[in-house]
């Protein structure tokens, strides 16, 4: 434990983040606020949602291709429909009458596992940025021979999600000449052979690996990505009764 | 412009006044005014030490053992009920099991199964018990709720008399074992439910008895609230446990067409746009 002198003048936090400029008079009002140098009352007149997005997330405002593409990833990734488990977590617990105020956070837990959700973001992240260096085409005939896992790439369902293939094409045509989109797309020209391809977490990672972001702050990239539609369908829920999404009979259910 | 007097938030700046607890490192843990450690390890169940930590008072083992055993009427491993299909669903998406216990203990904080219902509960039999004493009876108080299904909408209430709450014997049962006599609010209800039976052919449940008791021992709406708040987490976790090593979209699986769409037909983007 410091001493109380240490204690005393010690920061709470370092943050290279935001700087708040205390109001004279009382120092627990913020006058002004910065992100990275930049007055946020300079952004709200003049930027983009996405430019502060990725101010907050790298320290820089993103060049015009940059912000198109984090765009098209966020619209993209608006609604990845209510089957999703975040979505459908949601949903259940919106039309069971759960606060409103918890469909989001118990969303987003819900869709924070190794399958389909903020930890294979993660997962995928690390895939691609450890292969870089590796052929596309040899890695993902060697994944499909051995079955190793390809995290952030894969089927649903058994088949390959067109969805996904469909903005992974746009994606790469928002900036052509870019390694790391090129690479997974050379990758799952491979995977579409076996019925796999881009998955929603390899989209994330691929994209947040492109716009210089880290593993974590692509999961946390991803949380954000989904969060509109695991809010839109969760309230939608709260307004109907419990009973339009009767629990299955007693005699779809068997347990031994 | 005028300075603010701060001297609240200034008594507070990187100071914490409390009695609730310490941990004085390499020595023992304050709480509430005893020692973790040297006192209360040895002598209360986890269960006790939850009441104590959440409301200060120190119950006794037979109240303990009731708030244990009525966690089983709360957490069935039914993968039906909400709570517990986030946990399956969760399970299944292996995620963390905190963040599926966390998430399953959001959705039973609902208005309709859960906590919060008995929170709501105890209010509503507060207010009924205040009227009830002031002269009302049950047909006036019953009135006071709208029908559903030709039956008053009471929380607690809530259970059609063919279908009787299988919880509320054991738990009437377990409640003279462990050494406890009705009190005035568990006949309240056990008065109520009579009036409900014979004139419109609905019943208590368990929430309602288990709240009742709790109010005749002593506990407020909002500590009821804050005790019941972890009360489905084994449940929760079953449901994850089961559906973690299943494949992949294992948990009833969904076609699109499963999730009905009601809304404006596909449609193309305005040329403004």
């Amino acid at each position: 434990m410091s001493s109380p002198t240490e204690a005393a003048t010690r920061p709470d936090f370092t943050t290279s983040i935001c700087l708040e400029q205390p109001l004279p008079g009382n120092p627990y009002v913020a006058e002004r606020r910065y992100i990275s140098g930049y007055n946020v009352a300079d952004l709200w007149r003049n930027c983009h949602y996405c430019d502060g997005l990725l101010l907050l997330l790298t320290g820089e405002l993103p060049s015009q291709p940059q912000r198109r593409l984090l765009e098209m990833l966020l619209v993209g990734l608006l609604d990845p429909g209510p089957r999703h488990p975040a979505v459908r977590a949601a949903m259940l617990a919106g039309v069971s009458k759960s606060g409103p105020e918890h469909l989001l956070p118990l969303g987003l837990l819900t869709g924070s596992g190794q399958r389909g959700g903020a930890l294979e973001v993660e997962n995928a992240w690390a895939f691609i940025n450890s292969h870089l260096q590796n052929d596309p085409a040899a890695l993902a005939a060697l994944c499909l021979a051995e079955a190793r896992p390809t995290p952030g790439f894969g089927s649903s369902f058994g088949a390959v999600e067109p969805i996904w293939q469909r903005l992974a094409e746009d994606l790469v045509a928002v900036m052509p000449e870019q390694p790391v989109l090129n690479w997974c797309r050379d990758f799952c020209r491979v995977l579409h052979g076996q019925n796999q391809g881009w998955l929603l977490p390899g989209l994330i990672a691929a994209v947040g690996l492109t716009l210089g972001l880290d593993a974590r702050k692509c999961l946390g990239l991803w949380q954000l990505a989904i969060a509109p539609a695991v809010m839109a369908h969760g309230m939608e829920q709260t307004h109907k009764p419990i009973s339009s999404n009767a629990l299955l009979r007693d005699d779809q259910y068997d347990c031994d | 412009m005028t300075a603010t007097d701060t001297t609240f938030w200034d008594e507070r700046h990187r100071h914490i006044r409390t009695h609730i607890g310490k941990w004085q490192g390499g020595h023992d843990v304050r709480v509430r005014g005893r020692w973790l450690l040297r006192e209360l390890l040895q002598e209360v169940s986890i269960t006790q030490l939850a009441v104590f930590n959440i409301t200060g008072r120190l119950i006794d083992k037979p109240l303990a053992s009731w708030l244990e055993k009525t966690v089983f009427f709360t957490s069935y491993p039914d993968q039906r009920i909400w709570c517990n299909q986030l946990g399956a669903l969760a399970g299944n998406s292996q995620t963390s099991p905190v963040a599926a216990a966390a998430a399953g203990i959001l959705a039973a904080d609902s208005r309709a199964y859960g906590s919060k219902v008995q929170y709501q509960t105890v209010l509503m039999l507060s207010e009924l018990q205040e009227a009830y004493a002031a002269g009302a009876g049950f047909a006036e108080l019953v009135a006071r709720f709208p029908l559903r299904n030709g039956v008053p909408s009471i929380p607690g209430f809530a259970r059609p008399v063919k279908i009787a709450d299988e919880r509320l014997e054991p738990m009437r049962r377990f409640s003279a074992e462990l050494g406890f006599v009705p009190g005035p609010n568990v006949n309240f209800v056990e008065g109520l439910a009579e009036h409900l039976r014979v004139h419109h052919q609905a019943d208590m449940n368990a929430a309602a008895y288990a709240c009742a008791f709790l109010m005749d021992q002593g506990f407020s709406a909002l500590e009821v609230y804050r005790i019941r708040t972890a009360d489905v987490l084994s449940g929760v976790l079953a449901c994850y446990v089961d559906l973690h090593d299943q494949p992949a979209q294992a948990f009833l699986p969904q076609t699109c067409t499963d999730v009905q769409y009601d809304g404006v037909a596909p449609r193309a983007l305005p040329r403004s746009l």
